[in-house]
């Protein structure tokens, strides 16, 4: 995937992720400690605004301002995974593939059973493997995003 | 030879008036604060924010800078800002809180999503002795004060050519009259070279070079730009080994306000201020200030600036100065400026921090801090006193990291908060004892085939020999063994001797890399007592360790520093958020678990005397040979502390990590609306209910059992602990919520009932 049909897709996948991000929550700790059994906080209007201005910001290149816009959602919202999924697009539009795969790692661990957007992340890091040049990694990310 | 001298002082003054013309150290400014619907903000934590800010409270919201409290409501006008992402207007803000929460938010009349304040001015770099200023242009200095100038300084500034005879005579007539130097003779335009080549020699060579010079600087350039470079050259005040130059600053210093803001009474203060500052010094000198004040303001009259009602009006007002309190902009937060250095210099070359008016944004908490230090203070005085200590022997160090992005919110490097004092929180190291045992079990945990937080541990006697070193032996706090015990409950009892059992069955080797992958700086040589604290580590450095557990294995850079702009507000570098895998994210689960057990039932109980159980706070106490330090590291939804309290001679201070440290971070979190703590649980985990003596599967009712999770995959502990009475055995094991419940209330039935 080059870098415009990542843009193309982004705002899309974003739409995507928030919206597993909101509906998808409650089951995806179903085994949390039952004293504290967190109720899903749905995301956060403003994070969301800041999601939006950042897939604005990427649209027309501006890497760094779509960073900065994510961070700043990511400081009100820093477990929502579809944010730091977005954040490593970000880095991988930005040519930083290894910043990228480690900011998809990170949303796979927030995600829990949002299976599509593991799944997004798993392509992300193929491709983010792809650009470094390892190929068997990247083929090894593509297996585990076919599962 | 005159001519080539007259070409030299030419050379001389314009380069200085043109060349770089003023050194601006790089400026910090704590974070903005973030203002949504939803967000966990007390109307009076606003409040204290809008102060901190230098926000005025007035009848209704008018002017920048300015706001309106009306119980829950609060109507401001902000400050327009340059952020690093872009500008931000001054904008009209309406607030409504609900209790603790910030509900609605419109700004110029709209509903909005977000919005942020202009952030707090911390201060300057400071690197050495230098010079500081807020730079100013001549359309933003309000005119009473260029006016208050004129009356005070200079009545001929528009007309004279750089010198003024007349001024000169004049001032000497009122001199004579008056016994003493009442007025100066010199223009704002000597002032301003006198400034530039600022020296203690007063010999007639001098003068008369200054006055060569002010005639030059009036031939080469217009009044305007002398004016506006002497706004912000002249000298106002001194703060250590920091000048205050200017009136920009100079109205920061004094009143923590933008100049733009003053009103008449504090413009004439500030340029009364031009003919001493020491001399007049209104925080030193107060009525002395008041004096030269009202002189100034009835100058102004006398020659017509002002009618005579408003400067009588004025001659009344207080002198309005902000105090130099723990929470001043200029002499506290030194302990954070340090890290912010520190994390700048590793960019920037030191002349650029001194010299480039650098805009550096940070991530630094008014609020946290406020709390952090206040907590220290009461705390740290409330030991001392019950324990009939001399007030000032005890002394503290305290880290707040953000949990989500491991930014450093709060820092306090000891009681004393002034520049200069030693920090603690950052440079000093001290034996961190029992803090680093979640790190040995974190490294046994990974291990999920061979540990479980069940697994019995072997609390016996153990004797380690190594070449070289005497023999290890140690002994558990109560000079007990217990001898099997559950590892969860080893950990939140900080036993010593099970501890070392495991450390030496998963190798200190094995520990070491784990605690070098979460960021500790430098590898300790692998002796087995570092499995028991003997190394030495920062607070901040605990911090960073710790933020490992709290992120669930994930290591962030610990930073003060989020951007940083130009001195022309241009953008020039971001510290990005970064992430990387350090730890097993199953076995951080499971340590976090443990050490929400040691805070509920283990060594760190007593934290329930500041927070309710029900932020389900994780922590772990600390405690050194002869109570010489007394540590607490733990975590809540949002915020991670460390703590630590000890004296700065080493002596014992008779404190344990729980009746020390632990106290000041109960107080501190006690004072922030922090969210419980509520870990991910890994996918396929199950909860057993397990014997805290035995590590046997039990009834969830039975006496002294415990919850524990255990992962997919990992053994669940054999049955034959205690069994219920009742009928709910055999629920599931994977749905707490079906077993919980029911048992703690049949316990409290029982209690109640006695059966």
């Amino acid at each position: 995937m080059d870098e415009k049909n990542l843009r193309a897709l982004s705002p899309l996948v974003l739409a995507l992720a928030l919206l597993l991000g909101a509906c998808a929550a409650p089951s995806s700790r179903p085994t949390a400690a039952a004293p504290t059994a967190p109720t899903a906080a749905p995301p956060v209007a403003a994070a969301t605004a800041l999601a939006a201005s950042a897939s604005t910001s990427l649209s027309v290149g501006d890497t760094e301002a779509a960073a900065a816009a994510l961070e700043r959602a990511l400081r009100i919202e820093p477990e929502n995974p579809a944010l730091w999924h977005q954040l490593a697009q970000v880095r991988l539009a930005a040519g930083e593939p290894g910043r990228a795969e480690r900011l998809a790692i990170r949303s796979n661990q927030l995600a829990g059973e949002q299976p599509r957007l593991v799944r997004a992340n798993w392509q992300l890091i193929a491709e983010a493997r792809r650009l470094r040049g390892d190929q068997a990694g990247a083929a090894a990310a593509r297996d585990r995003a076919r599962r | 030879m005159l001519v080539g001298y007259g070409i030299y002082l030419d050379r001389e003054i314009t380069s200085r008036f043109e060349g770089s013309r003023w050194e601006i150290p790089a400026h910090v400014y704590a974070r903005p604060l973030e203002l949504y619907a939803g967000l966990a903000l007390s109307a009076d934590r606003l409040q204290q924010e809008l102060t901190t800010l230098g926000y005025r409270a007035v009848k209704s919201a008018g002017r920048p800078g300015s706001y309106h409290r009306q119980g829950d409501r609060f109507q401001l006008r902000t400050r327009g800002f340059r952020f690093w992402d872009g500008d931000q207007p001054s904008a009209d803000l309406d607030l409504r809180f609900s209790g603790d929460t910030l509900t609605t938010l419109r700004e110029n009349g709209k509903d909005v999503v977000l919005t942020r304040l202009d952030p707090y001015l911390l201060g300057s770099i400071r690197l050495g002795a230098h010079e500081d200023r807020v730079l100013l242009r001549l359309e933003e200095v309000p005119r009473p004060l260029v006016t208050a100038l004129f009356a005070i300084e200079d009545r001929n500034f528009y007309s004279h050519p750089g010198i003024d005879p007349r001024g000169i005579v004049r001032a000497l007539w009122a001199n004579l009259r008056a016994g003493a130097t009442v007025q100066g003779g010199s223009t704002l335009t000597q002032q301003l070279v006198k400034n530039y080549f600022l020296s203690a020699d007063r010999t007639l060579r001098r003068k008369l070079v200054e006055v060569v010079m002010s005639l030059l600087l009036e031939w080469h350039y217009g009044k305007a730009e002398i004016l506006e470079a002497y706004l912000n050259e002249v000298y106002l005040g001194q703060q250590g080994n920091r000048a205050i130059h200017g009136f920009g600053l100079a109205s920061r210093f004094y009143f923590h306000r933008p100049l733009a803001e003053l009103e008449l009474p504090e413009l004439a203060l500030l340029a009364g201020l031009v003919k001493g500052p020491s001399q007049f010094n209104p925080r030193r000198h107060p009525k002395r200030a008041l004096e030269r004040r009202n002189l100034v303001l009835s100058e102004m009259a006398r020659l017509g600036y002002l009618s005579p009602a408003d400067a009588a009006r004025a001659s009344e007002a207080p002198l309005g100065l902000a105090s130099i309190s723990t929470n001043d902009t200029f002499s506290a937060h030194s302990a954070y400026m340090t890290l912010a250095r520190e994390q700048l210099l590793a960019d920037y070359p030191a002349e650029s921090l001194r010299q480039e008016g650098l805009r550096v944004f940070t991530a630094y908490d008014p609020i946290v801090q406020r709390a952090a230090e206040d907590a220290v203070a009461g705390q740290l005085a409330q030991l001392e006193k019950r324990r009939k200590m001399k007030p000032g022997t005890l002394q503290a160090a305290a880290v707040v990291l953000d949990r989500g992005t491991g930014e450093v919110r709060a820092l306090v490097g000891g009681r004393d908060g002034r520049p200069g004092t030693f920090n603690r929180a950052i440079d000093s190291r001290r034996p961190v004892g029992s803090l680093i045992k979640p790190f040995v079990y974190l490294t046994a945990l990974s291990d999920p085939d061979h540990y479980t937080l069940a697994t019995l541990l072997e609390d016996t006697a153990i004797r380690v020999r190594q070449a070289g070193a005497p023999v290890w032996e140690p002994h558990n706090f109560d000079r007990k063994f217990h001898g099997a015990v559950p590892l969860a409950e080893a950990l939140a009892q900080s036993y010593n001797a099970a501890t070392a059992h495991l450390g030496m069955a998963v190798g200190v080797n094995a520990v070491l890399d784990q605690l070098m992958a979460l960021g500790l700086a430098q590898r300790p040589p692998a002796y087995p007592a570092t499995l028991l604290g003997s190394l030495d580590a920062s607070p901040l450095e605990m911090a960073r360790l710790y933020h490992g557990i709290a992120s669930g294995g994930a290591r962030m850079p610990v930073k003060a520093v989020r951007s940083v702009l130009t001195a022309e507000e241009q953008p020039l570098s971001r510290y990005p958020l970064d992430v990387e895998t350090a730890a097993s994210a199953g076995a951080v689960f499971l340590v976090t678990t443990a050490l929400q057990h040691t805070v509920r039932a283990g060594t760190g109980r007593r934290l329930a005397d500041f927070l309710p159980k029900s932020l389900a706070v994780a922590g772990k106490t600390g405690t050194t040979n002869d109570f010489r330090d007394s540590w607490f590291a733990g975590f809540t939804g949002d915020l991670l502390a460390v703590v630590w309290v000890g004296r700065d001679d080493n002596q014992s201070t008779g404190l344990t990590g729980a009746s020390g440290a632990m106290r000041v971070f109960g107080d501190l979190m006690a004072r922030l609306p922090v969210e419980p703590l509520k870990p991910r649980v890994p996918e396929g985990t199950r909860w057993a209910f397990v014997d805290r003596v035995s590590g046997r599967r039990s009834g969830s009712q039975c006496s002294n059992v415990v919850q524990l999770p255990f992962l997919a995959g990992s053994r669940l502990p054999p049955a034959g602990g205690c069994s219920n009475e009742g009928s709910d055995e055999a629920a599931d094991p994977a749905d707490p919520a079906a077993q919980q419940k029911p048992g703690k209330l049949k316990r409290w039935m029982k209690k109640i009932f006695g059966r």
